[in-house]
């Protein structure tokens, strides 16, 4: 925990999906701890560290907004794709025109957050890998703005712009306690990629992940 | 959110005597006909339930669960229509030659009897329906075998001795024949009772349904409450949404690979477990199925709720968002049925809020005689093909949301004439944006052509109480240029748009020049010149009412939005008028009154400076035809 990290991010849109209606999107109240760790990850990631969320701060006020937005039906079948790598000749394009679908989404407007984060080290990790290390890298990269690829607020479509917060987290505009239901926690990958749900409580704009989750009794 | 305050509300409505909800396990069927059995399992009446309407309608009842079936054959326990019951289907010649008779021909085997057949239709003993009748028949030997209950006996009684090949051979069958074979659910009745509400059956079947529940099924957490439990492949179909399809569609479904992840199927891709899947589709339907929870607003169909048992909320609830439009005479002498005198109630109620609400007190539990926070829920949907997708959801306490209505029809307060309706409904309000008159307008149709963006955008200011969308201001100022006309509920718009607005700040008006009825004291040019329009068009109308070009009619657009191009020209054309009418010297009057006011004509109107010239011009009217009350309305 003496390597922990504070990223603020933003943006205009952000569309954090709820399982349950992810066809027609609608979007959960707050950032989601696994699309946390997504934006932790687009700026900073080895097999060798794995990111724990600790905190989610939200600072701006909830606002929600109503889209319908051109999608397609179809995904690119994965067995196509082998063959593809095996050499043959495939094509791996889909055509929107072909099996366009038009989609409505409630989504998140206007949102910043601040999320405090640690890594911990895995069993990839080799001997060269040291914590402090990998702490100053991520340091770097979010003091300079790098990034692998663009981190997002939930949605591909919806970029986030992030600062390191080295200084005091900015103020909530949420005051008092607020019960936000239950909430994807993240995957299980380990477990036949198991969705595990905790329940979000939030206090003073402040949704204590690692608090939550020990209350709530789930993985 | 959505799933889990629905869940809590069929807890509700479980707890509720008074209210019918199916328990787990059941639910609601559509049914036509009861077969009395006597204590031999033989049919010896055949009671019509259905209702005497001019095209009957069946009964509904809460019978033993049917669940979703498309092609399989799949029983239901103790109600089920002809085809599992008797074993005899009905089909049209046609169908009938291209499914069995080529069958026949082609030397399959030939086991369909046929019992009967008219030109056009075939009733017969196919292979199918006599498959579907062995169905019901073990179904209700696994179900019923061991009980011991008169009922029960004498109806396996019926289902060993029946043979579906003497349907036409049975007197009372052949009475109704023909309504028996077009589909419609039979329920038992045995010794007077009903066999689906006899208390062994239920047991029986409750039993049995559990320990299916239980059988071979993935357990997860559900997203619900959290628990480990069994969860649901598919999704009960919500019904009664406009514009979906007739057999329901689904809130929660998957069904193309562009929904799916991480290699999931169907609804696991989202763990809802069996129960609260139960719960959330049977308190949505019931919703969806009762006029006082459910009104239209443009494209969308929305259903709200109050977590409470109490039904002043949802009164109250509904006629904040929906009034009565019929409300005209409230002194009628008419006899009055129950819904009249709840109707009045609330509409006293309605009026006592409000006063609370202008004078900015807090909504207390006496006002509104239910706790002011008690969570309030609203949620419109809207189809797409067999989906549903959520276009707004809204959850606060009572208290707010009635608050929050309530300065929105606070706002939207306009002085008007005694046949428009004092409390606008959000659908009406939506289709001032369309053209008057218009078959749009005018029918109730479900799908009228109002932008269907805008019904949420609306919707959301009011329940935010935040200024209202600028695409609705935009298109019902339009609506007004190219009607050239105004009335109250665009005026009443264009008001609470502009007051909303400078509330917030966003415009240079000041909020106590945008007032209900005539302001002669205002100063603001836009509003002067609006009344200048009202009182030339009046001076005009007044020399010569059979005018087929009226400078309504050739002017009013260009008026409001470029002043100085068409005012020197019309106060010209009004000194014509004026010379030739006795009312000449009123009208020179008002204009000089106006025109103290105006320095130059400014040039051009922004939108806002729009709609106070509407604003002006439709004050100036309507203080025209107050003063004179036997006036006659002319096509304003």
């Amino acid at each position: 925990m003496g390597f922990g990290i504070c990223l603020k991010v933003w943006g205009d849109y952000a569309c954090f999906t709820r399982p349950e209606m992810k066809v027609e999107r609608v979007s959960y109240d707050v950032m989601t701890p696994s699309a946390a760790r997504g934006v932790l990850e687009a700026i900073y990631w080895k097999p060798a560290i794995c990111w724990k969320i600790d905190r989610i701060h939200v600072i701006n006020p909830f606002k929600y907004d109503n889209i319908r937005r051109n999608e397609i039906l179809g995904k690119i079948p994965a067995t196509k794709v082998k063959s593809a790598l095996k050499g043959k000749d495939v094509t791996l394009s889909q055509d929107p025109n072909e099996n366009r679908v038009q989609r409505a989404s409630l989504l998140l407007r206007d949102v910043c957050y601040c999320i405090e984060a640690h890594f911990e080290l895995t069993e990839k990790a080799g001997s060269e890998d040291t914590p402090e290390k990998h702490y100053n890298i991520a340091l770097r990269r979010m003091r300079r703005g790098q990034c692998f690829h663009h981190p997002y607020l939930g949605c591909r479509e919806f970029p986030a712009q992030f600062e390191l917060v080295e200084g005091e987290v900015p103020s909530s505009s949420h005051q008092g306690e607020r019960d936000l239901g239950f909430m994807l926690y993240d995957l299980d990958f380990a477990d036949d990629m198991r969705p595990v749900f905790f329940r979000a409580r939030m206090v003073d704009g402040v949704i204590d992940v690692r608090e939550c989750i020990g209350a709530g009794g789930v993985s | 959110m959505i799933i889990q305050a629905l869940c809590r509300y069929y807890d509700i409505l479980d707890q509720d005597e008074s209210v019918k909800i199916a328990r787990p396990g059941y639910s609601q069927a559509n049914v036509s006909f009861a077969l009395v059995l006597s204590d031999d399992g033989e049919v010896t009446h055949i009671v019509d339930l259905r209702s005497d309407d001019k095209k009957p309608r069946p009964q509904e009842m809460d019978v033993p669960l049917h669940s979703p079936r498309a092609n399989g054959i799949v029983p239901y326990c103790t109600c089920d229509n002809a085809k599992y019951v008797f074993g005899v289907e009905k089909l049209k010649v046609k169908e009938f030659e291209k499914k069995i008779a080529k069958k026949a021909k082609k030397g399959g085997p030939q086991e369909a009897s046929v019992l009967e057949k008219n030109d056009k239709e075939v009733v017969l003993v196919s292979p199918r329906s006599r498959e579907c009748f062995e169905a019901f028949k073990i179904l209700h030997h696994q179900v019923f075998d061991g009980v011991d209950d008169a009922g029960v006996r004498s109806f396996l009684k019926f289902l060993d001795r029946w043979n579906p090949a003497s349907f036409l051979n049975h007197p009372k069958v052949l009475q109704y024949k023909d309504e028996i074979l077009d589909g419609g659910n039979f329920v038992f009745e045995c010794r007077g009772n009903y066999l689906h509400r006899n208390g062994a059956v239920r047991h029986a079947w409750e039993d049995y349904f559990s320990d299916e529940a239980d059988g071979a099924q993935v357990v997860a957490q559900s997203l619900v409450s959290g628990q480990d439990e069994p969860i649901a492949r598919l999704h009960q179909k919500i019904k009664g949404v406009v514009g979906a399809q007739k057999a329901g569609a689904s809130l929660v479904s998957f069904n193309d690979d562009a929904f799916k992840s991480y290699g999931k199927d169907q609804s696991y891709n989202a763990p809802v477990g069996e129960t609260s899947m139960f719960k959330y589709t049977t308190a949505l339907n019931h919703l969806l199925a009762h006029r006082e929870n459910r009104i239209g607003i443009a494209d969308t169909t929305t259903v709200f709720w109050a977590e409470t048992e109490d039904r002043t909320c949802e009164d109250l609830a509904r006629f904040l968002m929906n009034p009565r439009e019929e409300e005209a005479d409230p002194a009628d002498d008419a006899p009055e049925d129950g819904a009249k005198v709840r109707d009045k109630k609330t509409r006293k109620l309605v009026e006592d809020v409000l006063k609370k609400v202008r004078a900015g007190q807090k909504i207390n539990q006496a006002d509104i005689h239910t706790d002011p926070e008690t969570n309030f829920y609203i949620l419109g949907l809207s189809p797409n093909n067999a989906r549903l997708a959520v276009r707004f959801w809204y959850m606060d306490s009572f208290g707010n949301f009635v608050a929050r209505v309530g300065r929105h029809h606070l706002d939207m307060e306009i002085v008007r004439s005694d046949f428009s309706p004092k409390y606008v409904s959000i659908s009406r309000l939506l289709k001032a944006t369309l053209p008057k008159g218009s078959k749009d307008q005018k029918s109730n149709s479900n799908v009228p052509k109002v932008s269907p963006l805008l019904g949420g955008l609306v919707m959301n200011a009011v329940l935010k109480n935040q200024p209202y969308p600028i695409q609705m201001y935009s298109a019902v100022l339009d609506r007004v240029k190219v009607g050239r006309s105004i009335d109250s509920v665009q005026a009443g718009f264009i008001k609470a748009y502009l007051l909303r607005l400078s509330r917030a700040g966003g415009t240079k008006l000041k909020e106590d020049l945008i007032t209900v009825s005539l302001n002669e004291e205002s100063p603001d040019v836009p509003y002067r010149l609006g009344r200048l329009f009202a009182v030339l068009e009046k001076a005009q109308n007044d020399t010569n009412r059979e005018m087929k070009s009226t400078i309504n009619s050739k002017y009013f657009s260009s008026a409001s939005s470029t002043p100085a191009v068409v005012f020197p020209v019309l106060l010209k054309l009004a000194q014509h008028h004026i010379a030739k009418s006795e009312w000449g010297f009123k009208s020179s009057q008002s204009i000089e009154e106006i025109l103290s006011g105006v320095d130059e004509f400014p040039a051009y109107l922004n939108l806002e400076e729009q709609g106070m010239f509407m604003l002006g011009y439709y004050h100036q009217r309507k203080a025209f035809f107050q003063k004179k009350e036997e006036t006659p309305v002319e096509g304003a």
